[in-house]
């Protein structure tokens, strides 16, 4: 047995291939729970109906161990409520198994024909990846293939791909590309409950979406007691109930509260090791600084037992601990010290990542401080951070949960039963109510959402909180004044398609302040050449992206621009600039890339890119040696500042300055053709 | 070109001003939208308010409070993403939202400090109020207590003194009153009963009773004395007694004495405070320096 699962259930032991009994075809029924008896228990062999192979032995057995998951009886339930509803919602314990399967159920019932791929979206890359992989050793399929999984810097999913897991993140990035997104016959939001940011937008989303695509099926998996609210949000969908497998847990109250939980937790754990039964201890704390000190004093203390009471294994869990430390807390607890002592025991001690995402099994006693960190977001003051906050009741009642997984088990909660019904709230706030949200707004406009006052959000935000967004990025430069995302803007969110978003990010940001070059009129001719050592023969785009590479190069050094006649400050507020909405895509999870330097076609990418996010903003040379704006079909000429010292067919320019003269700004040469224009383009508009 | 140059130079002066309104405008990002991100401009930290307390405690508690502040002032009306929020539809005062029901404020910024538990700071707090409530409440029955003990004890004291004084005045009545063969009356000491001998004594339990009597029934009072008022006549004019035993069992132990001293003075010319029986009642009135205990 495996010691690690994703709300999977049990893990499927590894068997060897075997000789196959070859079967014309395995249809559905193969597949249902057997009605008394083993009758509907697929014979060994058979076909897979997904890679034309027969199916291997392996296969069998992990067939075995999925029909006793609890979620196989509702089986049938669920097709027919799918089959008659848009949206269905699934509310089911820990356990249930509703995470690997409900996704296969919808892929055997024929929803993937024609095409037509699954979506199931979880909020962790690592939970994607996990249960990717599960579901393809459960199908007998090759991982990446017919199951595939695509997460920020990771897309492991085919052509031939029926069943994809992706971040929710990923799947609003997928969304902005393709707004109805036509691959999709349904889409599986797992956990829910969870209330991710990207969650709950793809909620608004989605069911816009479903509205107009009837054939669209939506199913709702969340874990707690809250189904009613997603039932209703979404029009009075039927809920699916499904139990998990869970034993009972008793809850104990401290008499008076506490005055150092830290402290209380470590005693408590020690106490448990004393005089409990053995069972292993998951210890709740808020973060590595606390966990690890908590760790060190648990191990110290501890040791004075290990003769009377067997060895106690201190494992310390958080986000930023490397992998291979997490891993450690799979490992089984110490035996006993010598034949006939007391066995030993293992106690994690974890931020609250071991309350959803991560299953350790063999944990009978879990000691609940009743606080974690958590995001939070103040429009007034800017600032978005992190802070150690009292738990929902929700989350207190997920923790004890964590104690019932293998067998009955104790909670133990460093709180008084009144606090746990006066200071603690229902459920924990929405993540879209305690974050900043500029990345959301621009994917919301990218989307073609101009109203967001209206955008039907299943918690709407405080307006302070989307006025701050606004303004942000009104202020980066990536939505007009009038609230419309900008050329800009437009640019950098295509730019990964041509694998420089780097430089167009770069571009961009220097593109967003005032000038950079600098002119005195006194020494017009020295800062003339100061400017032509950055100068690129294509244009002001790519001398923008030359300056700022030479500045970075020279460590943002002050004298180094004072001699090369470029604006220290305009530098620093680019540089600024960058920082900011270099954020904003990691969390759109935008990737950041950068094409090799010295390949030939480091500047044609940028090139293509550029093009692609401005096209509307394209002149074409007139025989009269001016320029026609392709847009609103001005004639113009380049700005005497360009570098451009020739007059190539099509330009692309920044800025339209309207002068005794009309006059383009910023203006660099692309494609040689308007076919080869509009190549790039499609990509962009093919919407 | 020499218009070019000029051109230019308009233009310069142009950005410059677009420079300014970006760094100088109080909603402006480069100084603290993102906390964790040292701020590379140098004239955006110059721009901030000058004056820095000394003390790093002060520091700390001027920037608390000026969070505060800042957490408890809204938007302002002329901020570019609320005007953007409005040309979008959103009217001030209702929230976001399908049916503009979302919440009006932003969330709470609730700092949590140190590792109490949780309802710990609340039961210290409460603890506190508790203690606060206490020592206020033990203050006030202490000078309440000191108050009554005083006045306790005065009054205590007075009541022994017209005990005492009134069994000698009594006393003093039986002797002089069998001198000078009279009847038997109600101002005879050993008329008065065990339990009146017991209670004139000390007159502790009578004293007593009557602190609390007093507040709660003062017409009883009243009556008491308009009653004894009404006796009075008839002893200063036909210098008779028809005090009787009942009347005298309801009077109060300082006005027996007044009518057992009155009655010494009418009837025997004596003071009970000078202790001496003059020759008259007019020789009484000359030399005796009062009726009362105080003016001797």
């Amino acid at each position: 047995m495996s010691k690690r699962g994703f709300d999977s259930g049990p893990m499927g032991g590894v068997g060897g291939e075997m000789g196959q009994t070859r079967k014309q075809r395995i249809d559905l029924a193969d597949l249902r729970p057997g009605v008394g008896g083993n009758g509907g228990i697929a014979p060994v062999g058979g076909i897979n109906p997904h890679t034309n192979r027969p199916y291997s032995s392996k296969y069998h057995d992990i067939l075995a161990k999925r029909r006793n998951l609890p979620v196989y009886e509702f089986l049938d339930d669920l097709l027919a409520k799918v089959k008659k509803n848009q949206v269905v919602v699934v509310e089911g314990e820990t356990g249930s198994g509703k995470t690997t399967q409900i996704p296969q159920f919808l892929v055997d019932a024929g929803y993937t024909r024609d095409g037509y791929c699954v979506a199931c979206t979880q909020p962790r890359r690592v939970a994607a990846m996990s249960i990717a992989k599960r579901v393809s050793e459960e199908m007998d399929v090759t991982m990446g293939e017919e199951v595939g999984y695509t997460i920020r810097f990771e897309d492991c999913s085919g052509p031939k791909t029926v069943l994809k897991f992706l971040t929710d993140g990923m799947l609003l990035r997928e969304a902005m590309f393709d707004p109805m997104l036509k691959k999709y016959k349904v889409i599986v939001l797992d956990e829910a409950h969870e209330r991710t940011l990207a969650t709950d937008v793809l909620m608004g989303l989605l069911k816009d979406v479903l509205q107009r695509r009837p054939d669209m099926k939506m199913v709702v998996m969340s874990a707690t007691l809250d189904a009613e609210k997603f039932q209703k949000y979404f029009g009075d969908a039927p809920l699916l109930r499904v139990p998990g497998r869970m034993f009972k847990v008793e809850v104990f109250y401290t008499p008076e509260p506490e005055r150092d939980y830290v402290q209380a937790a470590i005693r408590t754990a020690l106490q448990i090791h004393l005089c409990e039964e053995p069972g292993d201890i998951l210890v709740f704390l808020t973060g590595e600084e606390e966990i690890e000190d908590a760790c060190r004093k648990i191990r110290d203390e501890s040791a004075n037992y290990t003769s009377t009471h067997g060895e106690l294994a201190v494992y310390p869990l958080y986000s930023s601990l490397p992998p291979t430390q997490q891993q450690k807390i799979f490992s089984e607890a110490p035996g006993p010290q010598a034949p006939g002592a007391p066995p030993g025991r293992k106690v994690v001690v974890s931020t609250n990542i071991a309350e959803t995402s991560l299953t350790i099994d063999g944990i009978v006693y879990v000691v609940d401080p009743g606080f974690s960190k958590q995001k939070i977001y103040n429009p007034r003051v800017r600032v978005e951070s992190l802070l150690v906050s009292p738990i929902s009741r929700a989350s207190a009642q997920q923790r004890s949960g964590r104690a019932g997984r293998t067998r009955p088990g104790k909670c133990f909660r460093l709180y008084t039963e009144k606090s746990f019904q006066k200071d603690l709230q229902e459920q924990t706030y929405p993540e879209i109510l305690r974050s900043q949200m500029s990345n959301v707004v621009l994917t919301l406009l990218k989307l073609g959402v101009e109203d967001l006052v209206h955008f039907d959000f299943m918690d709407p935000p405080a307006p302070e909180t989307l006025a701050r967004a606004l303004e942000e990025l009104n202020y980066l430069g990536a939505i007009s004044d009038e609230g419309l995302i900008t050329q800009a803007a437009k640019m950098v969110l295509s730019a990964p398609d041509f694998g420089c978003s780097n430089e167009i990010l770069t571009i961009v940001s220097m593109l967003s302040v005032p000038q950079v070059f600098m002119r005195p009129k006194e020494a017009a001719k020295r800062a003339d050449e100061a400017k032509a050592q950055f100068a690129h023969v294509d244009g002001d785009h790519l001398t923008l992206l030359n300056a700022y590479h030479a500045y970075k190069q020279h460590g943002g050094s002050k004298d180094w621009c004072w001699d090369n006649f470029i604006n220290v400050r305009s530098m620093g507020s680019a540089e600024n600039v960058r920082t900011q909405l270099e954020r904003m895509l990691t969390r759109m999870e935008v990737p950041l890339l950068s094409p090799d330097f010295n390949a030939p076609d480091y500047y044609t990418r940028i090139k293509k890119a550029l093009t692609a996010g401005g096209y509307m903003q394209v002149a074409h040379l007139q025989k009269t040696g001016q320029y026609l704006t392709v847009k609103d079909h001005q004639i113009v000429s380049i700005h005497p500042s360009s570098v451009l010292d020739m007059k190539p067919p099509w330009v692309l320019y920044a800025d339209f300055v309207l002068t005794s003269k009309n006059y383009i700004r910023t203006v660099t040469a692309v494609g040689e053709t308007k076919n080869e224009l509009e190549a790039c383009a499609k990509r962009l508009y093919q919407l | 070109m020499n218009r070019f140059k000029k051109k230019k130079e308009q233009r310069i002066e142009k950005q410059h001003h677009r420079e300014l309104p970006l760094s100088k405008s109080p909603e402006d990002y480069l100084s603290a939208a993102f906390i964790d991100e040292p701020v590379k401009d140098s004239v955006e930290s110059s721009s901030r308010p000058a004056p820095v307390p000394a003390s790093k405690k002060a520091r700390a508690a001027l920037v608390a409070e000026k969070l505060e502040k800042d957490l408890k002032t809204p938007l302002s009306e002329e901020n570019v993403g609320l005007k953007m929020l409005k040309l979008m539809g959103f009217k001030t005062g209702l929230g976001i939202g399908k049916k503009e029901d979302g919440i009006r404020e932003p969330l709470a910024f609730a700092k949590k400090r140190g590792r109490a538990g949780l309802g710990e700071t609340e039961r210290q707090e409460e603890a506190a109020r508790k203690r606060e409530a206490w020592s206020q409440a033990r203050i006030r029955l202490i000078e309440q207590r000191r108050e009554s003990f005083q006045a306790a004890m005065s009054s205590r004291f007075s009541d022994r003194r017209v005990a005492s004084n009134l069994v000698k005045a009594m006393k003093t009545i039986e002797a002089l009153d069998v001198q000078a063969g009279h009847e038997r009356s109600c101002l005879w000491w050993s008329s008065a009963d065990e339990h009146g001998k017991e209670e004139k004594r000390f007159g502790l339990k009578q004293g007593v009773q009557e602190s609390i009597d007093f507040k709660e029934k003062p017409s009883m009072r009243d009556q008491n004395d308009t009653v004894a008022a009404n006796q009075m006549p008839i002893m200063t004019e036909d210098q008779e007694y028809s005090v009787n035993f009942e009347l005298w069992q309801t009077l109060k132990n300082d006005e027996k004495l007044s009518l057992a001293t009155l009655y010494l003075r009418e009837t025997h010319s004596y003071c009970l405070y000078c202790g001496h029986q003059y020759q008259s009642v007019e020789s009484l009135k000359e030399e005796c320096p009062g009726k009362n205990e105080d003016d001797h």
